[in-house]
């Protein structure tokens, strides 16, 4: 039950930080005005002057704070996005289907490679196999998602002439769902699950080769091996569940991390999911959208964090309540 | 050394092509700068027969749509084959782009936005269009919704005449009852906020009344002789018409149960299709991915066959978070064109345009952008210490402003900007493509650190006392023996702006001044100007060549502009003597009568803001478009923007495609019908 005063501190800091710099969303209409409408400047500064008094933003700003709270705990309302001209929750709830498909994804493959590459590497440790795995893992860890996405892009747009950004060439976007439709939302969909999935991926193989190597030493596995029990049931059944504990607990940790990352590489990448919302948010000063996003994240944290005890417990009886 | 020399040829070559191409594009047909008379732009005139398209021709045979002499105006808009420098076109093709800022509705009487980047070009049609102006030898408005007009003999009444029989794209007609709405409902009501104000039509102190005549003519009623510049608020910008027959539903003067706070979400971005009297009609949104536009069937302007514009079927914008895709997806084949703004992008567009396979090309219009260092001249807004009321004195002397452009290298700028025939240096009030510029009008400071130096020291007593290389402020100064420390602050999104900041900093340096430098991110870079919270700034200006319609770039029009002397809200505002001269030139210019007149006018200002040296110029540039090889009539010196963007200044309706290059439309069938109007949620609202 911490959770609730831990989110109204995240919520309060995080509508500080966004207030901090000069200016707020109607400097950035102001701006617009001037350098995309083509507007004289005096026109610019009087209509951003006149919207500003519209939406209340020149009022005090802990007047603004509780209202937007009041409203969220009252009715459930996450304010206006000034950037989008519709509440807050439209925004989100329209680009959160991409966003966790994303997410979810280089999160399933992520693990799964991870743990498939990791007890190859484990079993097989200093093969050949083992140290290109190795390397390949100390490549995706060590090099950030955004300059991976910045790569791909560069080179399937100015090498292979193909259309990135977005999750569909122009003339998809719109059609119905056919074969022709699923394989050029696929030759778009592996850039952002790739580019995501990377870093997990080598995470997970490195933690899955260091656990098993350590199970492998232990006496249990020697006693099942001295049983008679064959090298497969003696890793799968034995030594891999034990190893696997710390990636499940784990797991709930990197939810919020995945939706971190495809929020970078989205931006990169310009998908239509919360990603870019939440920086153009950021940039423009769009306070409410900006707030909602970062309650978001908080609220994903803590529900992630309850995924993995909960996980945890089923494979692992001993961290079971009694 | 052989590679070396090979690699030297290839270089000359390289310049040779690229220097030759721009003499070229100088001399060649297909440019129009300022080469057409207004009626080699548009006419209004009957038309022994029309042709439509053929997806329209099948609509009509079905019996779906009225034949196309009932939904053209009697006498439509014409528009020149001076204007098609490929010549007349054929129907179909797909225009693809790109924007960058999300559509937040479709209201734009209230100010909503449709992404920019051309889509409002597209919606937009107003009395009167600025696009065109940069092809004629007389740049004045061109007319568009409004088809002619004339002052009455007191000067103190304009008469207008709309075109006749034009409708919207559902069909209903267009009258003069929607000006009336659009500048009686939204433009004056306080309670909306719209795209011009009450203020803006205020003259000798009363707001401008507007008498309906009949359906087509209306008069407006000026407090002032002879208001000429408010022809320049008839624009897209000013002035973008709302359908009455839409909107009234949702006005609380004309509802009942309307009110002024849902007005501005009347029509959310998703409920397409919308009412324009655009080329045109959204039908298909989908946020952050794609906006889909389709002919508007009931469109008004032909061409001199009688053939309904526009010629293309479609245009598909694909929505990006950021400007640069718009480049990426030319570069890949995916998108149809970008703007070439900023010299950054030059190098790397132009390296992919040289390739063979290259499916774009690159053009560059007159000098019109350019780079300007702006000192704050307000004596005390938004001053804070000691050391910011002592700079504001300096800045606001001559002789300080004088060595600060002896100390800036404006050569070494611009070849740093992008070497070569699209950058040079800019000295004065107006780039050199503007008609109001002249070289005799232009006082030039040049590059000579030296005598920055003997000025700093002989006139104001500046001495580097404690031999660190940096100036210290003379005695007599309220900060007398600190180090002369000057902020200079530029904004983030306009990488060319960086880049010449950081370039001042060393220049500067040299002559002993030291610069923080600090960038900043849009919106904060435009909070700590509104708020005078800056010693100097560097600022990109697209606009300065048309100084008639953005007074405000010149000199002080209003209490807030330039943003480089705004009054503060304690003490009035003390203009320095020169800085009156041209407050007066431009209200003069306000009510100037004649082309001629106004380039006196200009002229002048442009010597007095010289030789004050008001701001200090660093370099200008010309901008360029780089646009899909497929596409017919687009001139060779279509600037990127002059008067107002490239979509209206082709203007893109009367751009075509060959038949073997044209893309497959996708949405031929989706042309709005009465029925998909009223299948919307707003009209059931």
């Amino acid at each position: 039950m911490y959770i609730i005063p831990m989110l109204i501190v995240v919520s309060f800091v995080s509508f500080i930080v966004i207030s901090l710099p000069p200016g707020d969303y109607m400097t950035t209409v102001q701006n617009r005005l001037t350098s995309q409408a083509g507007m004289s400047q005096d026109q610019a500064r009087a209509m951003a002057e006149r919207m500003r008094s519209q939406y209340g933003l020149d009022q005090p700003f802990m007047l603004q704070y509780l209202n937007w709270i009041k409203n969220i705990v009252l009715r459930g309302d996450f304010g206006f996005s000034f950037q989008y001209n519709r509440p807050v929750s439209d925004v989100i709830w329209g680009r959160l289907g991409y966003t966790f498909l994303i997410a979810l994804s280089a999160h399933i493959i992520s693990v799964l490679i991870g743990v498939v590459v990791g007890i190859y590497s484990a079993t097989h440790q200093y093969s050949f196999g083992d140290n290109i795995a190795t390397v390949f893992a100390f490549i995706g860890l060590s090099i950030p998602n955004f300059f991976f996405a910045i790569v791909i892009m560069y080179f399937l747009s100015f090498k292979l002439n193909m259309h990135v950004g977005g999750l569909f060439s122009s003339e998809y976007v719109f059609a119905p769902w056919n074969w022709a439709k699923i394989v050029d939302f696929l030759q778009h969909f592996w850039v952002p699950v790739f580019v995501v999935g990377i870093a997990g991926t080598a995470q997970n193989m490195r933690i899955m080769r260091g656990n098993l190597l350590d199970e492998l030493q232990k006496q249990y596995v020697q006693t099942a091996r001295a049983k008679g029990l064959t090298e497969r049931v003696v890793i799968y059944k034995h030594a891999v569940r034990n190893a696997i504990q710390p990636l499940i607990m784990y797991l709930g940790m990197s939810l919020p991390f995945l939706i971190q990352g495809a929020i970078v590489s989205s931006i990169v990448l310009q998908l239509p999911t919360t990603g870019p919302a939440f920086y153009n948010a950021l940039l423009s000063q769009d306070m409410y959208l900006a707030g909602s996003f970062l309650l978001m994240l908080a609220v994903t944290l803590v529900i992630g964090n309850l995924l993995g005890d909960i996980l945890l417990a089923q494979i692992d009886p001993r961290v079971r309540y009694e | 050394m052989k590679s070396f020399s090979k690699k030297l040829s290839v270089i000359l070559v390289l310049l040779l092509v690229f220097s030759m191409s721009f003499t070229v594009l100088a001399q060649d047909d297909r440019a129009l700068l300022g080469k057409l008379d207004m009626d080699e732009v548009i006419q209004f005139t009957n038309l022994d027969s029309y042709n439509e398209a053929p997806e329209l021709k099948e609509m009509v045979e079905n019996g779906e749509l009225p034949p196309l002499e009932e939904r053209l105006p009697s006498t439509p808009l014409v528009r020149q084959s001076e204007t098609m420098v490929d010549g007349a076109g054929i129907y179909g093709g797909v225009w693809r782009d790109t924007f960058a800022v999300p559509i937040d509705g479709w209201n734009w009487g209230a100010g909503n936005v449709q992404g920019y980047f051309g889509i409002h070009q597209i919606l937009h049609e107003s009395p009167l269009l600025r696009g065109e102006m940069w092809k004629l030898n007389q740049p004045d408005p061109v007319p568009n919704l409004a088809t002619d007009w004339e002052w009455t003999d007191d000067g103190k009444t304009l008469v207008m005449n709309f075109i006749e029989g034009a409708k919207w794209s559902d069909g209903e007609p267009f009258t003069t009852e929607d000006i009336a709405f659009t500048y009686n409902d939204l433009i004056l009501n306080e309670q909306i906020t719209s795209t011009a104000t009450a203020d803006d039509w205020t003259y000798g102190g009363e707001v401008t009344e507007l008498e309906v005549i009949d359906d087509t003519t209306v008069e407006w009623h000026f407090g002032a002789e002879y208001p000429m510049s408010a022809l320049s608020y008839f624009d897209r910008n000013n002035f973008p018409v709302s359908p009455k027959h839409v909107y009234e539903r949702f006005h609380p003067a004309y509802t009942a149960d309307a009110n002024y706070e849902d007005y501005p979400t009347a029509i959310p971005a998703h409920d397409v299709p919308i009412v324009t009297m655009g080329a045109w009609v959204p039908i298909r949104y989908s946020a952050g991915e794609q906006l889909v536009m389709v002919r508007n069937p009931y469109f008004w302007q032909v061409d001199e066959a009688g053939n309904q514009l526009p010629y293309m079927s479609e245009v598909r914008f694909m929505e990006a978070e950021s400007g640069e895709t718009r480049t990426n997806n030319l570069v890949s084949g995916e998108g149809d064109r970008t703007n070439l703004e900023n010299p950054s992008t030059f190098a790397m567009v132009r390296q992919e345009s040289l390739k063979e396979d290259s499916n774009f090309t690159m053009s560059f219009g007159p000098f019109t952008s350019m780079y300007r260092l702006e000192m704050n001249l307000s004596k005390d807004y938004g001053v804070s210490d000691d050391r910011e009321a002592e700079l504001r004195k300096l800045f606001r002397d001559k002789k300080f402003r004088q060595a600060l452009s002896h100390a800036i290298d404006k050569e070494a700028l611009s070849s740093g900007a992008f070497p070569g025939p699209l950058t040079k240096e800019y000295h004065g009030a107006y780039p050199d493509g503007s008609v109001y510029h002249s070289d005799e009008n232009t006082t030039v400071y040049d590059y000579d650190p030296e005598k920055a130096k003997t000025i700093l020291k002989e006139e104001f007593g500046f001495e580097d006392t404690n031999d660190d290389g940096i100036l210290n402020w003379p005695e007599g100064t309220a900060v007398a023996g600190d180090e002369l420390i000057i902020q200079l602050k530029t904004n983030e999104d306009s990488a060319a702006s960086v880049q010449a900041s950081e370039a001042l900093v060393p220049m500067l340096r040299e002559v002993g001044i030291n610069i923080r430098l600090q960038v900043l991110s849009g919106p904060n870079n435009t909070a700590r100007t509104d708020s005078g919270d800056f010693d100097l700034n560097v600022a990109r200006n697209d606009q300065v060549g048309t100084p008639y319609y953005f007074m405000d770039l010149v000199g002080p029009i209003s209490s807030s502009t330039p943003g480089y002397h705004q009054e503060g809200s304690e003490n009035p505002r003390e203009l320095l003597p020169f800085e009156q001269e041209i407050a007066d030139l431009l209200q003069e210019l306000r009510l100037t009568r004649t082309a001629e007149e106004r380039t006196d006018i200009l002229h002048e200002i442009e010597r007095i803001y010289t030789e004050n040296i008001y701001t200090i110029g660093l370099y200008q540039l010309r901008q360029g478009l780089a646009i899909n090889n497929r596409f017919k009539n687009i001139p060779s010196d279509l600037p990127p923007y002059l008067y107002d963007y490239m979509v209206n200044a082709m203007p893109i309706q009367i751009i075509w495609v060959a038949e073997e290059d044209q893309y497959d439309e996708l949405f031929l069938d989706e042309i709005p019908l009465e029925d998909a109007y009223s299948g919307t949620e707003w009209s059931s609202k």
